[in-house]
């Protein structure tokens, strides 16, 4: 090395950190390491604490979308556009499906999904008035089918009091026929592609011509196959008149028809006046027995 | 992170081989102080471990030398140096010494980097290839520009 490359070794040797400066140095560090141990530990618990948030979220929603998505109650409706809807604990539409082709028409430009019960039975039956489907003697049949007694009845009431209004509003003489049915009669109605209203209707029916099928019953609508039981009726009575309750006697489900046939005599005027929600449950708890 | 042990033992070996390079690029204080604690909390936190303390020291040289840089190239310390501008040149130093690093000092710092690695801390031209992320010839290149410099400035024999 020569004496040039030596001094500039010495000169380079001579600077050294200062003590001071090594010592805040050291201060900073341990302050650093400090804080980021503390960011660690907090950032541990923010993590445990988004993770808690993430579960909780996904499982309110998994069971907030089970409860909207779950059906618990079927409203039917039967003009002769026969639709069903399906609809959550909230009450409201879940699905629309028709049962028969006038349904369908119906159905084809309406949208009833996640709006209320009463509004989709609104809407649906100002398409159906606007279609000319409901004439002066016509019947608008509304079923529900629910588990839960106490929204049953405020179904009841709320979907009455719309269909009526409406029917009221169009100056329209024609019947309402809004009740409850069980289940077993919705699964019945089902297995025939029927509505609970029009199942309900041509059961009675064969009671009086056993002639009747359900498929052949089926296009029309629940008022012409109530015209024709109370036709076959008149015949029966005269004929039948002491001889069915001797015979029948037993039997709570003809004695239930024999009621429900006695009683649509007059359906046609008391439906509206009355209600025949008493007339109705005593029907449907007779045909489920 | 490293332990505060880890780091103590760094700041004794390390500290003057800093504190030597900030001298070649800074003229103000609390400078050093900055390049100092960024160079230390990098090692702080730096995640994998060294091969060997040869590796160690060439990270920490590579290390010093990039925060002088970046330190003179922010905005903020273009801003206000000339303000703040206080003079950290070691006290205790000769006028021989001065006279010797002053030299040094008035080269381009890419000068300055090689001729301290070269005779002070006497890497070979490989390794400060290595350290400065340069090719060989370049840093021959600087090395014999720079030794020309000082053969110029001081006279001797530089080799």
């Amino acid at each position: 090395m020569s004496g040039m490359e030596s001094k500039l070794c010495d000169a380079f040797d001579k600077i050294h950190a200062e003590a001071d400066r090594k010592e805040r140095t050291a201060d900073y560090l341990r302050g650093e390491m400090r804080k980021r141990s503390r960011a660690a530990v907090m950032s541990r618990r923010r993590l445990a604490a988004a993770c808690a948030c993430l579960v909780l979220f996904l499982f309110s929603g998994g069971v907030g979308g089970f409860a909207y998505f779950t059906p618990s109650a079927y409203v039917d409706m039967d003009v002769n556009p026969s639709i069903a809807l399906s609809l959550n604990r909230f009450g409201l539409v879940l699905e629309a499906s028709p049962y028969n082709d006038d349904g369908a028409k119906i159905l084809e430009n309406m949208d009833v999904r996640h709006k209320s019960c009463e509004q989709a039975v609104e809407l649906l039956l100002s398409e159906m008035l606007r279609r000319g489907y409901v004439g002066e003697d016509g019947l608008v049949s509304v079923t529900i089918q629910t588990s839960n007694n106490s929204a049953e009845e405020k179904m009841l009431g709320k979907i009455r009091s719309s269909v009526d209004t409406l029917l009221d509003s169009h100056h329209l003489t024609a019947a309402s026929d809004v009740f409850a049915v069980s289940e077993e009669i919705r699964d019945c109605a089902h297995d025939y592609n029927l509505s609970p209203a029009k199942y309900l209707a041509i059961t009675r029916l064969q009671e009086v011509d056993p002639s009747a099928s359900y498929d052949r019953c089926a296009e029309h609508s629940i008022s012409e196959i109530k015209e024709l039981t109370q036709e076959h009726c008149g015949g029966h009575h005269e004929e039948e008149a002491g001889k069915s309750e001797a015979d029948n006697s037993g039997s709570g489900e003809e004695e239930t028809v024999q009621d429900g046939g006695s009683g649509n005599e007059n359906e046609m005027e008391h439906k509206k006046e009355n209600g025949n929600g008493h007339h109705e449950q005593r029907e449907r708890k007779g045909h489920h027995q | 992170m490293r332990s505060e042990a880890e780091v103590n033992r760094a700041l004794d070996l390390y500290a003057d081989t800093v504190r030597r390079i900030c001298f070649m690029y800074l003229k103000n204080d609390a400078d050093v102080d900055d390049v100092f604690q960024e160079v230390f909390l990098k090692y702080l936190l730096h995640p994998s471990s060294f091969e060997s303390d040869a590796h160690e020291k060439a990270w920490l040289i590579r290390v010093s030398i990039n925060a002088c840089r970046d330190l003179l190239k922010s905005f903020f310390r273009r801003r206000v140096s000339s303000i703040e501008e206080v003079n950290t040149e070691p006290f205790y130093l000769q006028e021989e010494d001065k006279e010797v690093l002053e030299a040094v000092l008035r080269l381009a710092p890419k000068y300055r980097n090689v001729i301290y690695l070269f005779y002070y801390e006497g890497y070979t031209a490989v390794e400060i290839a290595g350290i400065l992320k340069r090719s060989e010839n370049t840093v021959y290149t600087w090395l014999d520009r720079a030794r020309k410099e000082l053969k110029k400035q001081l006279g001797g024999e530089w080799k």
